[in-house]
């Protein structure tokens, strides 16, 4: 088993469990994100832009089951570096990150509503639980849990139902407790 | 007759283990005191703490290492860090993994009972929701 190493465009290899891309731009949250995500058994394939991201999907996407996108990731606006990801893979399950405005934007704007949104900040918990429901499409937040994260976001984000590929789901936008 | 709040603290320093005990002990919580992460987990499983005290800087398993192994074996009682240095890297792996406070030494006690305090609280809020 080799370390997690936070630098763009490393690949952890771990001892079992799927592909995941982590596409995150603030190394701050990356660092704690792969420590985490690795005690979780996960290869992660891990890009600090979007356009290496889009780089490593290309190469890598037939063996990745998951991926992780910060809504701020530069050089491409995310709308464009996420079509590229669906051609490439139109049921790649997305979990999207960023900041409550970001999310916002994106849900409004996005024709594409297959998506888990998760608030910055956010924390361990509100990740795990997340990719618990990728892992474990039986895996469902308590209705306290979902009314807090929906009570923490605008009104315009609120009781909107996403629509996994293949996949229906009750809103889920995890946000920090 | 209410049970008092049992605090758990975790620093390499004895010096500063005791006086953080004596201060819980004033406060009205329960106190004890270990002087390293291995100490730690050798016998958290025997008393679970209503909340940690945490010191970062430790030789061997660190606090944020100790933060990490206490979440992976199941247990997620609240913990305040304390800490002598400046760390923003510190301070954001800290909170991602849901650190109840994150503060700079040398500590105010009233500040240090009331985040205790908060974060039992809170703790409490979240169990009965």
């Amino acid at each position: 088993m080799s370390h997690a190493s936070p630098n763009a465009n490393s690949v952890l290899e771990l001892a079992h469990g799927e592909a995941m891309l982590l596409a995150e731009s603030d190394l701050g949250l990356r660092k704690p994100i792969i420590r985490a995500l690795g005690r979780l058994g996960f290869t992660l394939l891990v890009a600090e832009t979007g356009l290496s991201a889009v780089e490593l999907f290309r190469t890598h996407h037939s063996k990745i089951s998951l991926v992780l996108w910060d809504l701020a990731m530069t050089e491409l606006c995310s709308p464009e570096m996420l079509t590229a990801l669906r051609r490439l893979s139109p049921n790649v399950p997305v979990i999207l990150s960023g900041h409550s405005d970001e999310v916002h934007a994106h849900r409004r704007y996005s024709s594409d509503q297959g998506y888990i949104y998760l608030v910055k900040p956010y924390e361990w918990r509100d990740l795990r639980a997340a990719v618990a429901r990728y892992l474990d499409p039986a895996a469902k937040e308590t209705p306290a849990q979902s009314a807090k994260a929906e009570s923490a976001l605008p009104a315009a984000l609120r009781n909107k139902s996403i629509v996994f590929p293949n996949r229906a789901v009750a809103p889920s936008v995890l946000t920090k407790s | 007759m209410s049970v008092p709040f049992n605090i758990a603290i975790v620093d390499d320093d004895a010096s500063v283990a005791l006086a953080l005990c004596r201060l819980m002990h004033s406060a009205g919580f329960e106190a004890g005191g270990f002087h390293s992460a291995a100490e730690f987990m050798a016998s958290v499983a025997e008393r679970l703490p209503d909340c940690l005290i945490l010191d970062v800087q430790m030789p061997g398993r660190n606090g944020l290492d100790l933060q990490e192994d206490l979440l992976a074996r199941g247990f997620d009682f609240p913990i305040v860090f304390i800490t002598a240095y400046d760390d923003e890297e510190a301070v954001r792996r800290a909170n991602f993994h849901g650190a109840a406070g994150f503060l700079r030494k040398p500590v105010a006690s009233g500040v240090l009972i009331q985040t205790i305090r908060r974060a039992i609280e809170s703790k409490a809020g979240k169990k009965t929701q």
